[in-house]
């Protein structure tokens, strides 16, 4: 059973962010927000281009993962993201624009590019926390899930020869 | 620490230094064409030096010592306007005029790694994944292993953190051998843990540029656990007796969740009771941080 993002309580649409571990979204000895949000902007988000995927519906997750895992090795680790909404990138005044990018014909099209330095990274962190959000973790046995039913559709991002991907059509 | 290394300007900078100290090389220093060389040298990393780097990276096999060595007086000397066969030719000038040869004050392998670390976090995240398998095996020493994590936890370089565990994890043994050295030379691995320690005693807030340090140890230490936890060339037995080494030493809560991800990403290859009893210790009443224990909790319901 392939996971959902209702099953990570992600409402519709959302930006995702994949981060490198949730406990970077709980950074221990933190004496205020400020201070957890500082910590976690600095393993977040790099200074400029950093990389979002909008999704819409669980195949645009599906191919935000494939996306990011063609880049990793082994590629089906687990999946630990939080998600941000566009008002609340627009809030801090992020700008972000749809650039093509990856193999996967579907993230191709929900691919962002977002401009972030370190200031407006911490505004973000600390107004999404002010919003009690956790950091979520698609588990490693439901990235395989994920990857191996992409791989079924001839995902480009998993079979690099594949004559023709089911899943831009989805 | 970490060794810092120079930056490919300042290793020619550092060279030029060297040789300029070098009373047999005054020679050299006395030719104008010298003088040209050194203003323009910058240069040669967007010239001439991206060919060899796809010839390095491209290699089915390691590149020999001596073809490093050729590569690497081209590379320091080479300048737009100079041909290659003029610069040969220069260099054999000089060598013969003077009948010795140019010093490197690096070991070649190093010089090399080092660049080929560098190219590699500045490709693009798309691109990392075709260079790695090649870089890695340059990668031949503790120095290098450490400029890796130096490079995988700056905040310029995009999608660092997976691109320096995907390096590190295809070096292999090399990780495993590296720490182990250095912790018998009483550097590296037990350096980290000692910095981390110290830094932690001193009750640095993350106001104070120490705070900063101490993150970016974390980092570093969480990348090396779980690197090699994924590295596929180190036997199952050797990464897991290398992670569950660090867990007395492991006091902060990102060393530690990194170990419990690690020995859940060994739990194809690892017997699960043995994941099981070594999670258990985070789940004892010597675990202070609660979120830890969920954690461990969470991981043992997952097995």
């Amino acid at each position: 059973m392939l996971p959902t993002l209702e099953d990570f309580g992600v409402p519709t649409p959302a930006y995702i962010r994949k981060i490198g571990a949730t406990t970077h979204w709980q950074q221990e000895d933190c004496n205020s927000q400020q201070e957890r949000a500082e910590k976690a902007a600095a393993r977040i988000f790099k200074d400029g281009i950093n990389s979002l995927y909008l999704v819409k519906s669980d195949q645009d997750f599906y191919a935000t993962i494939v996306a990011i895992s063609a880049n990793r090795n082994p590629k089906d680790q687990n999946f630990d993201f939080i998600w941000i909404t566009e008002e609340e990138l627009k809030e801090i005044g992020i700008s972000f624009e749809l650039v093509i990018e990856g193999a996967c014909l579907h993230s191709q099209k929900i691919h962002f590019n977002a401009s972030i330095d370190t200031n407006a990274a911490c505004k973000l962190c600390e107004n999404i926390m002010s919003k009690n959000r956790e950091a979520k973790r698609c588990k490693r046995k439901d990235t395989k899930e994920i990857l191996n039913h992409l791989e079924r559709l001839g995902c480009k991002a998993i079979v690099s020869k594949s004559p023709s991907c089911e899943c831009q059509h989805l | 620490m970490t060794t810092k290394w120079p930056s490919l300007y300042n290793i020619g900078d550092s060279q030029l230094s060297k040789k300029n100290k070098d009373q047999d090389n005054i020679v050299a220093f006395q030719d104008p064409k010298f003088a040209e060389i050194k203003q323009i040298k910058t240069n040669k990393y967007n010239g001439c030096f991206s060919s060899y780097r796809k010839e390095y990276c491209m290699a089915s096999e390691p590149i020999s010592f001596s073809e490093i060595k050729s590569y690497r007086k081209e590379y320091c000397m080479a300048t737009e306007p100079v041909s290659f066969s003029e610069i040969k030719q220069y260099i054999s000038r000089q060598i013969k005029n003077d009948n010795r040869k140019i010093q490197s004050i690096f070991s070649d392998y190093e010089f090399l790694g080092s660049i080929l670390i560098k190219d590699y976090f500045q490709e693009h995240p798309n691109k990392r994944k075709a260079l790695a398998q090649n870089v890695a095996k340059h990668i031949t020493s503790v120095n290098l292993v450490l400029e890796v994590l130096d490079w995988g936890t700056s905040r310029k370089i995009r999608e660092g953190f997976d691109a320096t565990v995907m390096l590190l994890a295809e070096c292999g043994n090399v990780i495993i051998s590296s720490l182990s050295s250095l912790a018998r030379r009483g550097l590296g691995c037990e350096v980290l843990v000692t910095d981390l320690m110290i830094i932690c005693s001193n009750h640095v807030r993350a106001t104070s540029p120490d705070n900063k340090d101490l993150l970016v140890l974390e980092e570093k230490w969480e990348i090396l656990i779980k690197s090699i936890a994924c590295s596929s060339k180190i036997s199952p037995q050797k990464r897991f007796d290398a992670i569950i080494k660090l867990i007395p030493n492991s006091n902060r809560r990102l060393i530690k969740t990194g170990i419990i991800d690690a020995l859940l990403i060994m739990e194809d290859e690892i017997d699960i009771q043995s994941i099981k009893s070594q999670l258990e210790y985070f789940l004892s009443d010597s675990e202070h941080d609660e979120y830890v224990k969920e954690y461990a909790k969470e991981a043992m319901e997952d097995m």
